[in-house]
């Protein structure tokens, strides 16, 4: 994904087009590029998804341990994230690389998932044993890094769709915990609570979504949202460096709550899809 | 002839090694995929997937990455291996004046192109270890205006007598041998500038779409790795039509579109 330069006539034409409503692909400024989609990939993992669009590819993983719950938390189960970027993506990322990106978004996953009720059905033995689940993100190719959120929350999402978790049974004297040998005695968790990022990207007068590489090149900045399935957002953050007003803003917050309710639909239609 | 790694080139003992391939155990094997070529007795593979590899008189579109003012010289990209290097007594300045070889000349370099510019050029010479040097001296060359840059594999582009190209349905296309392809709105015969005098006004939306469905239906091609000619390209952009400019970056609709120029080709080659 190499910082891509572009000259003044191309920024121009690019920024012209956006005003217009007619971006270089033929898209409208709210069009998103075709998504692929798989799950239940990885044997190693209960549960995991890859998820690919144009020159973009995230693979997510999830594992799973029983571990003793935050004191402050005793109900609540846990859920960590780890990122890497392959330095297939571009040779700038090998080593330590990508370590800027990689902690901008696990902060911004840890933040909006904090106060998922997803948490509260994680509990074993309240106080004592709670499922931690262990989420690693794996970033094969990158396009456009405003895209890249969008695409990693719905990998994360489908791979918690596909998560088996094992049915703990909890003996109520010794309060010792049974795991059962059948591997088909399994829980699945309930995802429609966990949200999904949605990035806009602003280019001339106008905000777009899902831009890409030369779109983001010639844009000001980028607003990023996290948005619960209800369409209320419940965390942003701005990428980029550029200032911008909020009366735009809040005019978009609507606009913003459908697309992402396009994405909660999306997603659950295609798991559904690809386990039937 | 298209093979891939490992597969046999030849058998006979007579052919030369060429690039792309070894042999083992006696035998002439491909370690690239790509078609075999063929010059008298030497055989080389050349890859579908590689790097542009330079040829005295090729055209390329390339974008500057760098401006050496000590050197005296612009470093392009031009998606070779080297950096492609563009010196200052290889281009042309401004309202066709000659250049004084003066201090004034290598100051205001950065004000004929600067980083992020797009150039059209042609190659020049290629210098021992294989980085490439390209001249602008032609009102046809220099700099490019407002319009949609695509990078495919050279391997794609054929070296032919013209790659500019006005097409039919109105655009004005640079089919780099390097990959790089520029899509614009047509200049006019003989107000050529060499790109100093720019045009930023706004493109309208009429033009944008047929600029777009061209960009898309080239993707298309190159997806399906079809090679791209003026020929190529209008039969897909007739087929086209039919389809929204929208839909035409959608996986399905383009394999459509490409095979369906593939078979009208085949047609149209044998009538």
């Amino acid at each position: 994904m190499a910082e891509v330069k572009l000259s003044e006539g191309e920024k121009c034409y690019l920024i012209h087009g956006i005003n217009d409503n007619f971006r270089i692909d033929g898209r409208s400024c709210w069009d998103r590029r075709e998504i692929d989609l798989e799950i239940n990939l990885l044997p190693s993992c209960v549960g995991s998804a890859q998820i690919r669009s144009v020159n973009c590819s995230v693979i997510a993983g999830v594992k799973m341990s029983l571990v003793p719950p935050d004191p402050g938390r005793p109900g609540k189960g846990k859920i960590e994230f780890f990122a890497d970027i392959s330095a297939n993506a571009d040779p700038l990322f090998e080593g330590r690389g990508g370590q800027g990106i990689v902690v901008e978004l696990v902060s911004f996953f840890e933040d909006s998932y904090k106060d998922c009720s997803l948490l509260d059905c994680l509990t074993v033995v309240e106080g004592k044993s709670v499922w931690c689940l262990s989420i690693d993100i794996l970033i094969l190719e990158i396009g456009s890094k405003a895209s890249l959120y969008d695409l990693c929350s719905i990998a994360v999402k489908a791979a918690l769709y596909d998560t088996r978790l094992p049915k703990v049974y909890v003996n109520p004297d010794t309060m010792d915990i049974e795991i059962p040998d059948d591997p088909f005695d399994i829980m699945r968790l309930d995802i429609s609570q966990i949200p999904v990022f949605v990035t806009v990207t602003r280019i001339g007068n106008s905000y777009i979504i899902d831009p890409t590489q030369e779109e983001e090149a010639s844009s000001i900045s980028s607003l990023l949202f996290s948005v619960n399935n209800c369409g209320t957002l419940l965390h942003s953050k701005k990428l980029g460096l550029g200032s911008l007003h909020c009366d735009p803003i809040k005019e978009l917050i609507p606009k913003i709550s459908v697309v992402a309710l396009e994405l909660h639909d999306f997603i659950e239609d295609q798991c559904k899809s690809l386990t039937s | 002839m298209l093979c891939l790694p490992g597969d046999t080139v030849t058998e006979d003992a007579d052919y030369m090694r060429g690039h792309g391939t070894y042999y083992k155990s006696k035998v002439l094997t491909s370690s690239v995929a790509g078609c075999i070529d063929k010059v008298n007795k030497l055989l080389s593979v050349r890859p579908l997937r590689t790097r542009y590899n330079g040829e005295i008189g090729d055209i390329v579109v390339g974008r500057v990455i760098d401006v050496q003012t000590e050197h005296k010289r612009w470093r392009i990209d031009t998606s070779s291996r080297l950096d492609t290097i563009l010196l200052l007594s290889s281009v042309n300045l401004p309202g066709g004046e000659l250049r004084r070889k003066t201090v004034e000349d290598e100051l205001m370099m950065k004000s004929f192109f600067k980083e992020g510019d797009l150039i059209s050029a042609e190659v020049q010479s290629i210098f021992a270890d294989g980085a490439l040097s390209v001249h602008t001296r032609n009102l046809k060359y220099g700099k490019l205006g407002q319009g949609v840059l695509l990078r495919v594999s050279p391997s794609l582009v054929e070296r032919r007598k013209t790659h500019f190209h006005n097409l039919p349905c109105g655009v004005h296309l640079i089919l780099g041998n390097n990959g790089y392809i520029w899509i614009s709105l047509p200049v006019s015969e003989g107000v050529e500038s060499g790109g100093f005098a720019i045009n930023l006004d706004p493109v309208p939306l009429a033009d944008r779409e047929v600029i777009s469905r061209v960009r898309n239906c080239i993707l298309a091609l190159a997806k399906q790795k079809m090679m791209l000619h003026s020929t190529s390209i209008n039969t897909c952009y007739e087929i086209s039509q039919s389809y929204q400019v929208k839909d035409l970056i959608k996986s399905k609709i383009m394999t459509e579109i490409a095979q369906l120029t593939n078979e009208k080709m085949k047609i149209e080659e044998l009538q």
